[in-house]
């Protein structure tokens, strides 16, 4: 008896440590991702702006690329995925407190275009944990500008994986001197972002 | 039958309301008494994102520090070889890096004096956003801050918050 439960107690751990990732369908996984829940998107107010950060693994890029239309084979979905498997992206929304513009929060909106277009990637670096002070700085930075109600600023970042280290958290830092936030950062756990749910078709 | 539920259904909403008046009166009383106080400098010093923007001040000064002391030693140099037979050309050679040397040190004080003071005012601006936060969470009516300017002249030592809010606005700075 006592064997029996030591054997399915094994075979239980045995199962478990080999199981592979969750399986989810493109919408419920665009849902997993976007929940503040697990890990992988961060809101955090300072002031008047609030900082939207979502990390956005490779399966959430291909599902928001449109990519994954009329996609039926396994086998393209993992070379679509190695396509974009170099680099690490963030969207990063800034929303004024109450619905106010970003923009209009430090004053002048022209200088504040100005800053969000042309210097703002300059204050956005990752940090691999404490650890390590090296300041991985974006490969690539897009302002994209919404002519709508919708007041908030969304920019899309990516990273060099390269410059990262393996297995360690990272910390995505804003040290802005244009907005009133100050240094802001927002870690981001590794062991969620290794454990996420993957899509399947 | 029907009296027997009557009187159940009755003595049911009987209790529900006595144990919503009671609820309702200590979550008042509870509540309306729950204050605290912080050491504001501590907090401040304390916090790591001062941490991280002195130690960057201190990095930029040291490297401006270096910078002004070899324009000194320049000077200095130039000045000991000639040891005062100077031309007209060299006297105002020896003017324009003075100036120059002037210029920087103030150029600097004043970069730095403005720096200095938009980065505290951005630090305050967090901290006072993680306290509004702490304070919520944990159901704080008031939380007071002494600087010993005045502000709060005495308070017993049990509401003295300042160690659970460091440790709380800490963690928020992390951002995890």
């Amino acid at each position: 008896m006592k064997r029996n439960l030591y054997n399915i107690l094994l075979c239980t751990l045995f199962l478990s440590s080999c199981s592979g990732p969750v399986l989810l369908s493109p919408s419920e996984y665009m849902k997993w991702v976007e929940d503040t829940g697990n890990g992988l998107r961060k809101e955090k107010q300072i002031g008047e702006l609030i900082f939207d950060i979502q990390l956005r693994p490779t399966d959430y890029v291909l599902c928001k690329s449109g990519e994954l239309d009329g996609l039926i084979s396994e086998g393209l979905l993992d070379s679509l995925r190695r396509g974009y498997d170099s680099t690490l992206f963030f969207s990063i929304i800034l929303k004024g407190a109450d619905g106010k513009d970003p923009l209009s929060v430090n004053g002048n909106a022209e200088s504040a275009l100005y800053y969000f277009q042309y210097q703002f990637q300059q204050d956005i670096y990752l940090e691999c944990d404490e650890t390590n002070s090296k300041k991985v700085p974006p490969v690539l930075f897009h302002f994209e500008r919404f002519y709508t109600l919708n007041n908030s600023k969304v920019f899309l970042v990516a990273f060099d994986k390269k410059e990262l280290i393996r297995d360690k958290d990272i910390k995505l830092v804003i040290d802005s001197k244009y907005l009133s936030s100050g240094l802001v950062q927002f870690s981001f756990d590794n062991k969620q972002i290794r454990e996420q749910p993957h899509i399947q078709l | 039958m029907k009296k027997s539920t009557l009187i159940i259904a009755v003595s049911v909403v009987v209790g529900i309301l006595i144990i919503a008046i009671v609820y309702l009166l200590t979550r008042q009383q509870t509540s309306g008494d729950k204050q605290g106080f912080i050491y504001t400098e501590k907090v401040f010093s304390d916090y790591k994102g001062t941490k991280i923007v002195e130690e960057k001040f201190i990095k930029k000064q040291q490297k401006q520090k270096l910078e002004l002391d070899s324009l000194k030693a320049v000077i200095q140099v130039s000045e000991a070889a000639v040891k005062g037979n100077l031309t007209e050309l060299q006297k105002v050679k020896m003017q324009a890096k003075r100036n120059e040397y002037m210029r920087l040190m103030e150029e600097y004080g004043s970069e730095n004096e403005a720096e200095f003071q938009q980065a505290k005012q951005a630090l305050w601006i967090q901290i006072n956003q993680y306290i509004k936060k702490y304070g919520t969470e944990n159901g704080y009516v008031f939380i007071h801050g002494a600087n010993g300017t005045g502000s709060l002249m005495f308070a017993d030592s049990t509401y003295n918050i300042t160690e659970p809010v460091v440790e709380y606005i800490n963690k928020e700075f992390e951002g995890k």
